[in-house]
């Protein structure tokens, strides 16, 4: 348990802010503190803050800045997207696509509009994690309104090829979504060259803070508002700006769209390095997930026979820090239903690990992190005994 | 002969799964040994689902108390997680104590969850984890003798003592365990939570079996067999002539030695005193009946290789919790049974309560009262 430093891979959790990024904020909450709908100069100050922050968002996505809304995060804006259209457009259809592997704000949302009388169908993704625009096709009926497709998995990391899934939709007049919470600031997006109507993406994924995000609204697309009040955000939105978190969020996307290529194959670099190191050592462990076209700095691994929960609170105790299955589902043992979509048995979907790397991490950290995983691994399929009831013996300590 | 107190030893750096249930007792023996300098790890185990709230905040390894465990975690500087063992717990000890009911006999519940849970699964689990020792805040000790050999000894507070339910552990576990409150009395500890800032200072006692809703184990029981309901296993009350004298509504909601609540109407005092489950008969007679000289063990678990069970005197069997102690004498007939001999007779002997075997202060075995 002795650990000279911490070593942090969760970064698909959440990520720390830069210093960049908060000498930013702290400008905007000190100087200019000012409310963006005031006519003084504070209010013109702060409106020009907000201003280049919705253009720095729209510079990254190649969108154009009028339709950037900012709220609360990744959740809202898949709210606002997802219930605000259907809600708006119901005399239109009453249909929607979402895949089975999304994010529970898109699941829940979808599952709201259900209880509306909505009909919602959950579109299966390939064993690799992968949502295929030719599946989405097939699930399209005259009445569908909207097809949400993530744009990258937050557990196991596999990229969607949305420009077709969005043309897919557009072919049969549906509007496409994407939830990128997970790829924006990380790979590249283009909404005019991809075809996309919606798109949602948060701050804190990238070195910002929590609690801020947008939603990418293309013009000629509407949506019914969720939260009532005043003019801001054109009304979609209501409510005064987070000023200091939408700074940080235009900051981060700044710093983001500047090292973003270069950080991708670093990035790359040390994952590659990591799996083999684990893979090399280890027997029955397996890369969940598309093997090449995933998110830079994800992994996620399944060791047979270990228990996840276990071997994460273990690395815990040496200091390095990883989910297993979705941050967002932990407390409980129940398996994640993205590992149990793609295939995987709930026995192997409580043995995995997701490790996301990210901007502090270095070789040294990939180095120790190998080590200790493997340890770890070693003794745990050793003297620990899960599953063995469920699975008669099945995944039995493999002893190494 | 006594060399040291395992819960005292000098810190070598090991590092400690400490069980917190988010009472008092268990967050105590986490402070004290996170002064005595070990690296202490909490862990709280789910165990069960609370049907509701309120039942939930009584009782300990529910998602309510694992807050609160996390929370004194937070103040004394010490990682906390929780483990789910709602699988293991639902087959050691839920369908174990459902089974013993429809058996005719009284389960001790908590028993199997320290020896089957805690000090199985659990113990199995930080081990691999990566630590050296597990805690607990029973009242109960651990000495280490001059030969090296481990014994389990009651707790100090003659009154809070709960060495009774620790008999089936294995011995080379209690080699690896700690129990810091062995040598304090329940005031201690709550004056130590007190000066120690603790939140749950002030926090009731669990009683009873944790996961039966307002003790009520007749009603939980038949929550969850419908036989119970349609009077599947009803029978005849049966006087100790062998003659029937009333009706049941089911054995299983009978225990030894129980007087009320038989819907005998007045006349002579009678009480429960054996349980026939293949015919579903519930025996009753007069207090006489209720008392043995003799009696069998099985499931015995031997705490101390050194003892050679021949039948001779100066032992103490304890046949319920805070049964005060019979002298008792012991022959082992089998490596899993033992008869044992009281000088005086024992009254409402219960089968499926454990029987715990002292010598003075010192638990050297136990077993299941067959």
């Amino acid at each position: 348990m002795k650990h000279s430093r911490r070593i942090y891979l969760d970064h698909s959790a959440t990520t720390p802010v830069d210093l960049r990024v908060v000498e930013a904020m702290n400008e905007s909450m000190l100087e200019h503190f000012g409310n963006p709908s005031s006519v003084h100069s504070y209010g013109r100050d702060a409106k020009e803050a907000l201003d280049f922050a919705r253009i720095s968002v729209a510079r990254l996505i190649d969108a154009d800045s009028d339709d950037i809304f900012f709220t609360s995060g990744g959740t809202e804006a898949d709210n606002l997207a997802i219930i605000g259209y259907c809600e708006r457009n119901r005399d239109r259809g009453n249909h929607v696509i979402i895949s089975s592997i999304e994010h529970s704000a898109v699941l829940l949302s979808a599952k709201v509009l259900e209880s509306r009388g909505f009909k919602v169908t959950k579109v299966k993704p390939t064993p690799s994690g992968e949502v295929v625009a030719s599946d989405i096709e097939k699930a399209i009926t005259v009445g569908t309104l909207l097809v949400s497709v993530m744009h990258a998995n937050n557990e196991v990391g596999t990229i969607n090829d949305i420009g077709a899934i969005a043309k897919v939709a557009h072919a049969h007049g549906a509007v496409f979504h994407t939830d990128a919470v997970q790829t924006f600031g990380k790979i590249s997006i283009s909404v005019a060259e991809m075809g996309i109507d919606m798109l949602s993406l948060s701050a804190h994924k990238i070195y910002g803070p929590k609690g801020v995000g947008a939603l990418y609204i293309r013009k000629g697309v509407s949506v019914s508002q969720r939260q009532f009040g005043g003019h801001q955000e054109a009304e979609i939105r209501p409510g005064t700006e987070n000023l200091p978190g939408i700074v940080g969020l235009g900051t981060a996307t700044d710093l983001s769209r500047n090292e973003m290529t270069t950080e991708a194959v670093r990035l790359r670099q040390l994952r590659d390095a990591l799996w083999s190191q684990i893979s090399n050592s280890l027997d029955n462990v397996t890369l969940n997930g598309h093997q090449e076209n995933r998110i830079p700095g994800n992994l996620n691994i399944t060791f047979k026979g270990v228990e996840g929960e276990a071997l994460l609170v273990a690395l815990d105790l040496e200091g390095i820090s990883v989910s297993s299955g979705s941050a967002c589902s932990s407390g409980s043992t129940t398996p994640s239903h993205v590992l149990t979509e793609i295939g995987l048995s709930p026995e192997e979907a409580n043995s995995t690990l997701r490790l996301t790397l990210g901007r502090g991490n270095s070789m040294e950290d990939i180095e120790r992190t190998a080590e200790v995983i493997i340890k770890s691994v070693i003794r745990l399929r050793f003297m620990d005994k899960p599953f063995q009831d469920i699975t008669s013996g099945r995944y039995q300590a493999v002893r190494a | 002969m006594t060399k040291s107190i395992s819960g005292d030893n000098s810190p070598d750096q090991k590092s400690v799964a400490v069980l917190m249930s988010g009472g008092v007792d268990s967050s105590v023996a986490a402070a004290l040994l996170v002064e005595k300098g070990y690296k202490v790890v909490g862990f709280t185990l789910k165990l069960w689902d609370a049907e509701d709230e309120e039942h939930a905040r009584k009782v300990c390894c529910t998602t309510v108390m694992a807050k609160d465990a996390g929370r004194v975690c937070a103040i004394l500087g010490i990682p906390h997680y929780t483990i789910d063992l709602r699988e293991d717990f639902r087959r050691e000890v839920i369908e174990r104590f459902e089974r013993e009911y429809l058996a005719g006999r009284t389960p001790n519940p908590c028993v199997h969850c320290n020896s089957k849970v805690k000090w199985g699964r659990v113990w199995e689990k930080v081990k691999a984890i990566g630590l050296d020792w597990i805690a607990t805040g029973h009242y109960a000790q651990l000495v280490v003798e001059a030969n090296g050999e481990t014994t389990l000894r009651q707790g100090i507070d003659q009154t809070k003592d709960q060495s009774y339910f620790l008999w089936e552990i294995p011995q080379e576990l209690l080699a690896r365990t700690m129990f810091p409150l062995g040598s304090l009395s329940k005031d201690e500890v709550r004056d130590l939570a007190r000066k120690l800032n603790l939140p749950v200072a002030e926090k009731e006692e669990s009683q009873e079996v944790c996961f039966i809703p307002r003790d009520d184990y007749r009603g939980w029981l038949k929550s969850r067999h419908p036989e119970l309901h349609d009077g599947e296993l009803a029978g005849e009350m049966v006087d100790e002539t062998g003659k029937s004298i009333g009706k049941h509504d089911g054995y299983p909601f009978f225990t030894i030695g129980q007087r009320k609540g038989l819907g005998l109407g007045g006349g002579r005092k009678l009480f429960v005193t054996h349980i026939e489950p293949l015919s579903r008969k519930v025996f009753v007679g007069p207090e006489e009946e209720l008392s043995h000289h003799e009696f069998e063990i099985e499931g015995l678990n031997v705490l101390s290789p050194n003892f050679a069970f021949n039948g001779e005197n100066g032992y103490t069997v304890k046949i319920r919790y805070r049964d005060a102690g019979h002298s008792a004498k012991l022959t082992r007939t089998t490596n899993n049974r033992m008869v044992i001999r009281v000088e005086e007779p024992v009254r409402s002997l219960t089968p499926g309560q454990s029987a715990v075997l002292y010598k003075d202060d010192r638990v050297i075995a136990g077993g299941i009262i067959c």
